[in-house]
């Protein structure tokens, strides 16, 4: 099969224009103008057109979107929303500080809730649809200046719209040694949002928050806050040292709703001499816990430097093939079903992929070390001399050495474009990581979906990346996404595993998970930044 | 700055940040108040801060950087050389249906959206592309760094 499937074409002239707008459409209304769910709570239909006149007064025109057709980029979603609970009711898109500033005046003014979202391709937590309905997106992708890169100290100060794409150019077309750091969908995101989040990539500078340096941020009231030593006049070291003096801040504007970001800086890695990338092949799901407590030692003393990832066959085959071509039966796919098909394509049940960085000189002398213990762990430790031309091997090669990829997109079409992802923590212990991957495939079988997992390994802990993928076209499915999910989420919330980000849907639920005192304090800490609760409300389940 | 001193740079930091040395400390411990932030108030006239409209990229560029990403790169059907209606390219951007993303005017504007929709529909086939489902190459096509 080739191009456009006729089925594509025929099922896309079905719905025509209506395809994103089927939330709206769900509603019988046509304009969000027009319906009240659509609509920020507090504010009446005439509010909501005064509050949008004055939004295109400071961003011009075209910069508002506030009608169903030119929302519907900002209602696309691959997560589950059954009950329409997530559906924006605009957007107003500023290219400067000014009129972030302008804007959150005209919000306090209305009660107008703002969803903020730098490129908005959160791809498993929901894109860049709201917490709840009737928020107006406020897109900071026009916000796109790389406003400074030293290439001595190795950072990069740069505005929330800016991708990994624009800085991959920049750094290409100066021809700056460094690598950047990637997560899977680098080309269309941005460091900015994705280090928000959290999120991470597969170098060694894959925790991204931790790589972060010095923020701008402009609070509610329109304080223009410059984090660390940002502070300091005339400082020279805003993108140096992460603590600046006093309380460390930047760690409140992460996976949180106390400001907009409007500048950010962080690390960029200087590009090594010599790089190794590796595989170990594991055959049996069981394998997991012996994986893990062979990687434990060496992601604690750094000789393995990287965010390693160790994936889970059938999340690996659903990049490049779909589910029909393994199996034709509703239910969860069997083991030996995945692990036959798998091993066609040169891929175990496991597959862990890490690298080496430096020298020759050093990479030959740790790839003795660690070849011996996965060795001793029943692993087939694999390199380019074996692998090479593998599309899977080839995949993370790119990632763990920072180039641009979107392959693993793929997974979206297993069964008709619908994902979420259910991220819980886990310790870097063999043990509590089998309890794990059972538990999830116990679920998930209920439900009669597949277990898509990886596991990416940090110092001592694994985030537990679960994919559940589904057809979001079908509302019996859609539901029973959301379902599992949520039984996902409580349930392994009583064995004391929670998740360490969360999608749109089920922010509330998590938080809860994190107990009344936290979720207190940071409650206390909206009202006094936030008195009108204009900032993303719900985000991490803080209104 | 210099070449030498590009050189300089990388191959001093890389050791330090890569390994064992990554390891930070804790906040200092006796620190106290420190002066308030430095604060700008909301300016009177907001239009002196807009930003003038990049200038629309060729399409070819936007296809490299978003769309080929997927596309021809077993990810995503192949849609060059299929004569697909521009329309429907158009629409396929905005609204993302399926497994495809959306695109807000924010990232591909109008006036890009619609050039780049003509191209697609009237480019020719690459034969380098690679639809989802199609016998993977011996070797994988490496993008160009």
């Amino acid at each position: 099969m080739t191009g456009f499937s006729r089925r594509d074409v025929i099922r896309q002239s079905a719905v025509g224009a209506a395809v994103g707008a089927a939330a709206y459409a769900a509603q019988g209304v046509a304009s969000p103008l027009d319906g009240p769910r659509m609509l920020p709570a507090h504010l009446s239909k005439s509010g909501f057109a005064a509050a949008v006149a004055e939004l295109r007064a400071i961003v011009g025109a075209q910069w508002v979107f506030a009608d169903a057709e030119s929302t519907l980029p900002y209602a696309k979603s691959f997560t589950p929303d059954p009950r329409h609970e997530h559906v924006p009711a605009g957007a107003v898109a500023p290219s400067s500080v000014e009129e972030v500033q302008a804007i959150l005046k005209v919000a306090n003014k209305y009660k107008l809730p703002l969803w903020t979202v730098s490129t908005g391709k959160n791809m498993g937590y929901g894109c860049a649809t709201p917490a709840s309905s009737g928020q107006m997106i406020l897109d900071m992708k026009r916000m796109n200046k790389i406003i400074a890169i030293d290439p001595e100290l190795g950072t990069a100060l740069v505005e929330p719209g800016v991708t990994y794409q624009d800085l991959h150019d920049y750094l290409t077309e100066h021809n700056l040694p460094f690598w950047l750091d990637i997560p899977t969908v680098g080309p269309i995101v941005s460091p900015v949002g994705n280090t928000l989040d959290r999120g991470v990539g597969y170098t060694p500078y894959g925790d991204h928050f931790f790589m972060q340096c010095g923020m701008e941020v402009v609070l509610a009231d329109g304080t223009l806050v410059r984090t660390g030593m940002g502070s300091v006049k005339d400082s020279t070291t805003w993108q140096a040292f992460k603590w600046g003096y006093g309380p460390y801040l930047d760690g409140i504007f992460t996976q949180s709703n106390f400001g907009v970001v409007t500048k950010m800086g962080f690390w960029l890695m200087p590009k090594p001499p010599a790089f190794k990338p590796f595989m170990v092949r594991h055959n049996e799901m069981a394998d997991v816990g012996k994986i893990v407590d062979a990687m434990r030692p060496f992601r604690m003393n750094n000789l393995i430097p990287n965010v390693v990832l160790m994936m889970g066959a059938a999340y690996q085959v659903a990049m490049f093939h779909r589910r029909e071509e393994l199996w034709d039966k509703p239910g969860s796919i069997p083991q030996d079903v995945v692990r036959d098909f798998a091993k066609r394509q040169g891929l175990g049940m496991w597959n862990t992929y890490f690298a080496l960085y430096g020298t020759d000189e050093i990479i030959a002398a740790i790839e003795p070390i660690v070849r011996r213990a996965f060795e001793a762990s029943g692993g087939e430790v694999l390199t380019e001399k074996e692998m090479g031309g593998n599309l899977w091997f080839n995949h993370h090669k790119n990632l763990m050495s920072g180039q641009m990829t979107l392959e693993e997109k793929g997974i979206l079409r297993w069964r008709g474009g619908g994902m979420v992802c259910f991220a819980p923590v886990a310790p870097a212990k063999g043990e509590e990581t089998a309890q794990q991957t059972a538990l999830a495939q116990e679920i998930l079988g209920k439900y009669n979906l597949d277990y898509h997992a990886a596991y990416a390994i940090g110092g001592r802990e694994l985030h537990h990346l679960i994919f559940i993928l589904y057809d979001k076209e079908n509302p019996v499915e859609e539901k029973k996404a959301d379902d599992c999910i949520r039984e996902m989420i409580t349930r392994f919330g009583q064995r004391g595993w929670a998740s360490y980000r969360t999608g749109v849907s089920t922010m509330d639920l998590v938080a809860r998970q994190y107990g009344d005192a936290n979720r207190s304090l940071n409650a206390r800490i909206k009202q006094a930044l936030d008195p009108n609760h204009i900032l993303s409300p719900g985000k991490s389940g803080i209104r | 700055m210099s070449a030498q001193a590009v050189h300089r740079a990388r191959t001093g930091a890389w050791a330090v940040a890569c390994g064992w040395l990554m390891v930070v400390g804790a906040a200092d411990a006796n620190a106290s108040a420190r002066p308030a932030p430095q604060t700008t108030a909301v300016p009177a006239s907001i239009a002196q801060f807009r930003r003038p409209p990049a200038p629309p990229r060729a399409p070819e560029a936007i296809y490299v950087r978003t769309c080929g990403y997927c596309h021809g790169a077993h990810v995503a059907p192949i849609i060059r050389g299929r004569g697909l209606p521009a329309e429907m390219v158009e629409l396929y951007v905005r609204t993302g249906p399926r497994g495809m993303p959306a695109f807000r005017p924010t990232e591909i504007s109008p006036a890009e959206l619609k050039a780049l929709a003509v191209w697609v529909s009237q480019s020719k086939a690459d034969p380098n592309e690679r639809a989802p489902l199609d016998p993977i190459p011996a070797a994988t096509k490496e993008r160009a760094q």
